[in-house]
Order: structure tokens, then C-alpha cells, then sequence
């Protein structure tokens, strides 16, 4: 197999070709399958009413308008579920990541006295969660209902995400960690001097699936808040798509009132605050892409 | 030194509960703020201009909070609530009196005449049991929302009458149309289209057979077999929509806004995207019209209504009578003649005027800008203002107050006809009603699609028996016979638009 592959250092073989070929097209197929709702949301976004409604929009707007953002940015709503989103997401990943660094470094350790013991709870609450009625009046009693702590602190520890973490740690040598011993380093000294900076990829990437999981998140909304100060974006999008569905589903109609409303938030309404919900996460990603190719090359070198 | 700490502590408990009082002295006259859990909004009910409108009108503190999510809701009720009151859906309504979460509220009701006498007797037969009531009943009025709804211009330039009665009269129509157009005559996707099942004697999924008094379906009606075998018909001669079977609601807005089509189901709401896009790609004269549902052999027309208590306003079980005679006095000012126009249609001259019939036109843009959401501080419906009142909301465009306006004053004059089964409430049809239906409609529309033949019909009535069909008629039968009133209140046909608008037709 070795041989092979350096007979053909130069040119592939005729089967690497084929499978360059396929596999970029299939990759090309399921980005597109990505992309292109999204676009066709984007124009719809920007057409105006009488084009959607006639299906004339596919990627690109037909009769552009911005009337449509400058209704959904008027909404005080959109403002004060975008402010709770974001503070919410900020303080949920950096809270997350310090617990989730400070749990999974001690559990990567095999020395560490009930290490399989602690592992095995972890992993255990990860697959069986106590439901909702008990989490709901747990969360009632310690007055986390209707705060934006609710959003915010039990969510800071993704346990799959700490195992990943974990694994990721216990990848690191030993020795790198000795030595900065032998200079007189502390154990949490050694963590943010030594095996933070060397695992910036996977900081990266559980920072990113918690910073997405935080913007994401409506579930926790939908049951614990009530309170509209403290609606977040997702929330105030789920109730715009769903009041919607009333109309969609003609057999079972909510009352009248609420369907002659839905009416009124036509679908380019819709797309607009679709995309705005949107922008802001996917403007992170960039950010971070920098330390997935950093830490991909730091990787190689030493490899 | 133990001793004198304590009494320190009772000292400084006795003055601070002292302060207490005086503080509540001092604000003697206003009632503290009342704390209302209503249903999810997109918007913030606390921010809106009505609340402010309603706050400066009234005097009374209100907050709002929205739940969302019933489980979360049931949980939050029963482990004991901040909220003086919550807005329940007419099924969670029924689930949380069952449970006894819900407190009766009939005492305290007695010093407020005004809060009975504003609501209709049916919305207080429905939240009462046993003498107690336990809750603030939003009634529906009896509304038509709407027929087919189709292209009076096209009619008109075809020499086309819309004036059909029965079955035959309705296939001539479709042939003619697409005859003289061209045109798909009718689109849409039901499995049982009301208007043509009423031709066939077809109201509801359940009825009450007045033979036996039980609760049948309507698969025990000759009238289905006929009907999905006149639909096959016209389908297979391309009366109606090739696509029938497979249309959705983008689907059809799509054909009716190019002009593809020239009938299909019309909310009363639904006309007026349609006639915008057809205007602004040329068609002028493009307007809708609605056609009722068609008489049966027996001459009857089965219109179908939206009919019932769609939400509660209830206190939970664990409120202080002092918190519910604040929210009771919140409820009092809510149904108070000036009070309830006010915050439903805003105020007269600025939001709204009269008509020479007395009926409320909104003024634009300011009656959509303001009172878009008036509607959703309703804590009971004050029956003789609402359906004056909510004729100014169906009038925020012509289009949409001519298709209310002739699909109600047509139907007020035929009579309509209410859901027997609108306040079911019990397992079985919590288990089964979904999944039969939605058996049902697959069924109907693979044999008017031609997929499945008319032959197999008994088969499939046994399959629908096995799958709970029989169960859930029992079930239903027999919650009707304990709750006889439910289901006559439910069917009851009187309108307040019969004599609005005068039994006449158009």
C-alpha cells in the first residue's frame, strides 16, 4: 500500500481520480443541499411580497426591497430577544468553557484517585437525564424560572463535549507537562500555561458547538420563560414560525383571530428575521476558522 | 446573649412587618400590580400601546408573562404560582379543572354583575360544574370564516352565473368554466371539501345521529361513498386540480395569485394577497366572491362554523381570594362597554368611525400600526360589544370586509351549523381522533386521485374500525349522553350576525 502510494507521488492513479472525482462532486451535492435554502430564504428576504407569493423567487431576489428588514429591526421584541441571545451566548460559552476545561483536564489524568468512577457518572447523566418534571420544579425551587441563569448555567456543562476534551488532553505528552512541573509550575498552572495553548483546535471547536448550542437554544426558553424581557431570539423566532402553522394547517384551525394575525406576517417578514437570527452566529465562525487551520498546521509540523 | 439576640430579631421582624403595613396603607385605593400568564405572542405584551392605552384608561397594573409550553405550564400551575391568572386553551382547560388546579371563582363573582352580564350564558354553562365556575370564558361567536371563494371578474366576463344550489348545478358550473376559460376551475387539497360534502349531506367527521342518539361518523353516511366517487369523477375529467392530492397551501396561493385557477377555499383573510398579486401583474378587475356550501338532496345546507370557548381566563386553585378580586377587578374594566371598543379597535375619530349602518371602519395606517394587537387582551368576551367591534378588524381592506361580509350574510341566511364534538374531552379522542383522521384523508384522497377504487371502501371502513374507529364513536357517545348541554350548546346555530346583517342575500 505504502509503495503505491509513492509510485504515484507525482500523479494519482487512476482510481484516486475516480474517487477525487466522485467524492467532491458528493461534496459539492451535500453543500449545496446546505446552501441553497439558505440563499433562497437570503432572496426571499429581499423580493417583494407579490413575487414570493407567486413562487417566482428561487436564488436571487425578484423586485428587491428592504422594506422588510426595516419592519423586523422596528420590532422592540427583535431588539430585546437579540440583547438576551447575546449575553446569554457570551457568558454561556466563556462559563462553559472554563467548567468544561476544568472538569476535563483533572479526568484525563490516569492517576487521578476515582477517575473511572467520575467518568462512569458523567457519561451515565450524558445518557439518562432525569426528565422535565423533575428538572422543571428543581429549577422552580433554586429560582432559576423566569432568569436569564436559566438560559445560562445548566447548560454549561455539554458532556459529550468534555469527553471530546478530554480525549484531546490525554493526547498531550506527558513529558511536556513534567518539565513545566520541574520549573516549578502548579497544576493549574500547567493547565493554562501548557496544554490550553497546545489544544487551541479543540477549543475552538467545543467553543464554537457551545457557542452555537447557546444561539440555537429555544427549548430551554420554551419551558422555563415566561417572562418577555427575558425571551431569547430563537424563542421569538419559533413563536413567529409557529403562529404561521396555524394557517398552514387549514383541517385544524386555531381561533380566527390568530389566523387573520398570521396573515398579516407575510412569509418575506419571515425570511427577514430568519436571516437576522442567523447572521450574527455565522459571523463567529470566521473567527474561529483561524485557529482550525492553525492548530491543524501546528499538528503536521510536529507530526 | 442568645435570648437578646432574638428578641433583636422579632423587634426588627415586628418593624419591618410594621413598615410593611404602612407601605400598603399608603397605596390604599390602588390595587397592587396583577400578574397574568397568557399564551406565547411574538410580541411584548407589557410594551405594547395598548397596554398603555388600557393602563391609562382603566388605572389598574397589569404584567403580562407568556407560556409556551403545556407541560412546562401544567408544572408551573400545580407546583405553585406567582400568577393571579392564566390563559388556558378550551382541552388544557378541562385537563386542569379535572385536576382541581383550578380555583372557583363563583363567590367572588357574585359582587361583580357587570363580569356575568357582559358574557354570553353559553361561555358561563361552559366553565361551570356543580355550581362552580372556574373561569373567565372567551366565547367565539358563530363566524363563517369563508366558502370557495372565486373570480367574480372572470364569472362576469364569461357570462358565468355563480347562483348554484346543488350537486348537478356545481358540476355544470366546473364544465362551463372550463369550457369558456381554459382555467383550472377548482383548486385546493382537502380530502373532503365542505362546500361539495355539504351536497352530499356531509357537515362534520362527527354527528349526532338523531335516530339512534349516538355519535356516528360520517364514514357511516352514504352521503361519503357518493361524494368521494363525485369527486373522483370530476377529478379524472379534469373539473378540478390535477394536482388535488399533493397540493399545499403555497401550492394553491401560487396558482390563485397568477390566475392559474378560478376557485378554491377562501378564509375570509385569504383573498386579499391573491387580488394584490393579480392587480400588480395586470389583471385590473381581479375580485373574489365565495360560494356557500351546496344543498343536500334534502335541500339543507351544511355550514360549518367556528362555534365553541376557544380560551379560559382561570385562577390557579392556590390564589388568595385577595388576589382574585384584583384580577376580577381587572377582568370588570376589560368588559366595560367604552373600555373593551377601546382596546379593541382604539378610539373613535383617531383609530376608527362609524359608517351609516353603524359599523366601525378602521382608519389606515394608524388602526394597523396601533391596534394590530388589541384582540389578545381579551379576558372575556363582552357579547353585545364584540361582534360590532371585531367587524372593524375583518375591515382593515375592502377586500377582506366584501369576503366576510358575503360569505357570513349568505351563510347567516341558510343557518349554520356547530361542531358536535367542539368540547370533546375525553381519552379516547385524545388517542385516536389524530390518527383516524389523518387515515381518513389518505385514504380520500388516493380514491378521488383514482390510486385506490371505490370498491374498496368497506375494507377500508373495517380498517378504520380496527384501528379505533369504534372506540372512539363508543367513547364519544357516551361522553355525550353525560354531557348532553356540551354538545347542544356546540351545535347550536344562532349568529349575532343573523341579525346583523339581516338574513339577506346579496
Amino acid at each position: 500500500m505504502a509503495n503505491k502510494r509513492k509510485g504515484a507521488a507525482f500523479g494519482l492513479t487512476a482510481g484516486e481520480r475516480v474517487f477525487e472525482f466522485v467524492n467532491t462532486f458528493i461534496l459539492i451535492v451535500i453543500g449545496l443541499m446546505m446552501l441553497l435554502p439558505f440563499l433562497q430564504m437570503a432572496s426571499k428576504s429581499f423580493s417583494g411580497e407579490t413575487a414570493v407569493l407567486t413562487g417566482n423567487v428561487w436564488f436571487w431576489p425578484v423586485d428587491f426591497q428592504t422594506g422588510t428588514y426595516k419592519y423586523v429591526l422596528r420590532e422592540s421584541q427583535f431588539w430585546s430577544s437579540l440583547k438576551v441571545s447575546v449575553i446569554v451566548t457570551i457568558l454561556g460559552t466563556a462559563g462553559a468553557m472554563i467548567i468544561t476545561c476544568l472538569t476535563a483536564y483533572p479526568l484525563s489524568k490516569t492517576w487521578l484517585y476515582g477517575r473511572k468512577f467520575f467518568v462512569f457518572l458523567f457519561v451515565f447523566c450524558m445518557l439518562f437525564s432525569g426528565g422535565m418534571v423533575p428538572s422543571y420544579i428543581l429549577m422552580k425551587a433554586i429560582g432559576f424560572v423566569n432568569t436569564m441563569k436559566v438560559l445560562i448555567i445548566p447548560g454549561m456543562l455539554g458532556i459529550y463535549n468534555m469527553i471530546l476534551l478530554k480525549n484531546f488532553f490525554e493526547e498531550i505528552p506527558e513529558a511536556l507537562e513534567e518539565s513545566a512541573q520541574l520549573d516549578g509550575a502548579g497544576s493549574l498552572r500547567t493547565l493554562i500555561s501548557i496544554v490550553l495553548p497546545m489544544s487551541l483546535p479543540a477549543i475552538a471547536t467545543i467553543g464554537l458547538f457551545y457557542a452555537v448550542g447557546y444561539w440555537d437554544n429555544y427549548m430551554t426558553g420554551l419551558i422555563y420563560i415566561q417572562k418577555p424581557e427575558y425571551k431569547p431570539l430563537q424563542l421569538y423566532l419559533y413563536e413567529l414560525v409557529v403562529e404561521t402553522q396555524h394557517v398552514d394547517n387549514a383541517g385544524n384551525p386555531k381561533t380566527m383571530e390568530a389566523l387573520e394575525d398570521a396573515a398579516l406576517n407575510t412569509e418575506s417578514i419571515r425570511s427577514a428575521t430568519i436571516m437576522l437570527t442567523c447572521v450574527p452566529i455565522m459571523c463567529v465562525y470566521p473567527f474561529l476558522q483561524k485557529y482550525f487551520v492553525k492548530g491543524l498546521r501546528v499538528g503536521s509540523v510536529k507530526g | 446573649m442568645k435570648k437578646r439576640v432574638l428578641s433583636l430579631l422579632i423587634a426588627a421582624a415586628l418593624v419591618i412587618a410594621s413598615l410593611g403595613v404602612m407601605g400598603a396603607a399608603a397605596a390604599e385605593g390602588e390595587q397592587p400590580t396583577v400578574k397574568l400568564l397568557a399564551q406565547a405572542q411574538s410580541f411584548d405584551m407589557n410594551e405594547d400601546i395598548v397596554a398603555k392605552m388600557l393602563y391609562e384608561a382603566t388605572g389598574l397594573s397589569v404584567e403580562y408573562s407568556n407560556w409556551n409550553d403545556e407541560k412546562a405550564l401544567v408544572l408551573e400551575i400545580s407546583s405553585g404560582t406567582e400568577y393571579d391568572a392564566v390563559m388556558l386553551t378550551a382541552n388544557l382547560f378541562q385537563q386542569m379543572k379535572n385536576a382541581k388546579a383550578l380555583k372557583d371563582i363563583s363567590g367572588l363573582l357574585e359582587n361583580h354583575q357587570d363580569i356575568k352580564d357582559a358574557i354570553s350564558e353559553k361561555g358561563w354553562y361552559y366553565v361551570t360544574e356543580d355550581g362552580a365556575v372556574y373561569g373567565i370564558p372567551n366565547v367565539d361567536d358563530a363566524v363563517y370564516t369563508g366558502g370557495l371563494g372565486y373570480r367574480e371578474d372572470i364569472f362576469a366576463e364569461n357570462d358565468i352565473s355563480a347562483d348554484v344550489e346543488t350537486i348537478d348545478d356545481f358540476y355544470n358550473l366546473l364544465v362551463e368554466i372550463k369550457d369558456k376559460t381554459g382555467l383550472i376551475p377548482l383548486t385546493g387539497s382537502s380530502a373532503v371539501e365542505a362546500v361539495i360534502a355539504s351536497g352530499f349531506g356531509l357537515s362534520y367527521d362527527f354527528v349526532v345521529d338523531e335516530e339512534t342518539d349516538e355519535i356516528k361518523s360520517w364514514l357511516r353516511n352514504p352521503g361519503m361513498k357518493e361524494y368521494l366517487v363525485w369527486m373522483n369523477k370530476v377529478y379524472n375529467e379534469g373539473l378540478i386540480d390535477i394536482d388535488w392530492p399533493v397540493n399545499n397551501g403555497d401550492t394553491i396561493n401560487n396558482k390563485m395569485s397568477t390566475g392559474a385557477a378560478v376557485m378554491t377555499y377562501a378564509a375570509h383573510w385569504s383573498p386579499l394577497n391573491w387580488v394584490n398579486a393579480l392587480r400588480e401583474s395586470g389583471d385590473e378587475d381581479a375580485y373574489f366572491d365565495q360560494i356557500v356550501p351546496l344543498a343536500d338532496a334534502n335541500g339543507k345546507r351544511h355550514i360549518a362554523v367556528s362555534n365553541g370557548v376557544s380560551n379560559v381566563w382561570c385562577v390557579p386553585a392556590t390564589a388568595s381570594d385577595e388576589r382574585t378580586e384584583y384580577f376580577l377587578n381587572v377582568v370588570a374594566s376589560r368588559l366595560q362597554e367604552d373600555v373593551y371598543w377601546m382596546f379593541n379597535d382604539g378610539y373613535e375619530g383617531t383609530h376608527y368611525y362609524f359608517d351609516e349602518n353603524h359599523y366601525p371602519i378602521p382608519i389606515q395606517p394608524i388602526f394597523n400600526d396601533d391596534m394590530k394587537n388589541g384582540d389578545k387582551y381579551q379576558i372575556g368576551r363582552n357579547q353585545y360589544v364584540h361582534p360590532f367591534s371585531w367587524m372593524a378588524r375583518v375591515h382593515k381592506t375592502q377586500v377582506q370586509w366584501d369576503a366576510f361580509y358575503d360569505a357570513n350574510s349568505k351563510a347567516a341566511y341558510y343557518g349554520f351549523e356547530g361542531k358536535p364534538l367542539t368540547f370533546a374531552s375525553f381519552p379516547e379522542y385524545a388517542e385516536y381522533y389524530g390518527a383516524l383522521n389523518t387515515l381518513c384523508n389518505d385514504y380520500f384522497k388516493q380514491v378521488i386521485a383514482g390510486t385506490e377504487s371505490i370498491d374498496s371502501y368497506d375494507d377500508f371502513v373495517a380498517e378504520w374500525e380496527a384501528s379505533g374507529g369504534v372506540e372512539l364513536e363508543a367513547a364519544a357517545t357516551e361522553w355525550y349522553h353525560a354531557n348532553p348541554g356540551l354538545v347542544e350548546m356546540a351545535r347550536e346555530s344562532y349568529s349575532p350576525y343573523n341579525s346583523i346583517f339581516g338574513y339577506e342575500i346579496n
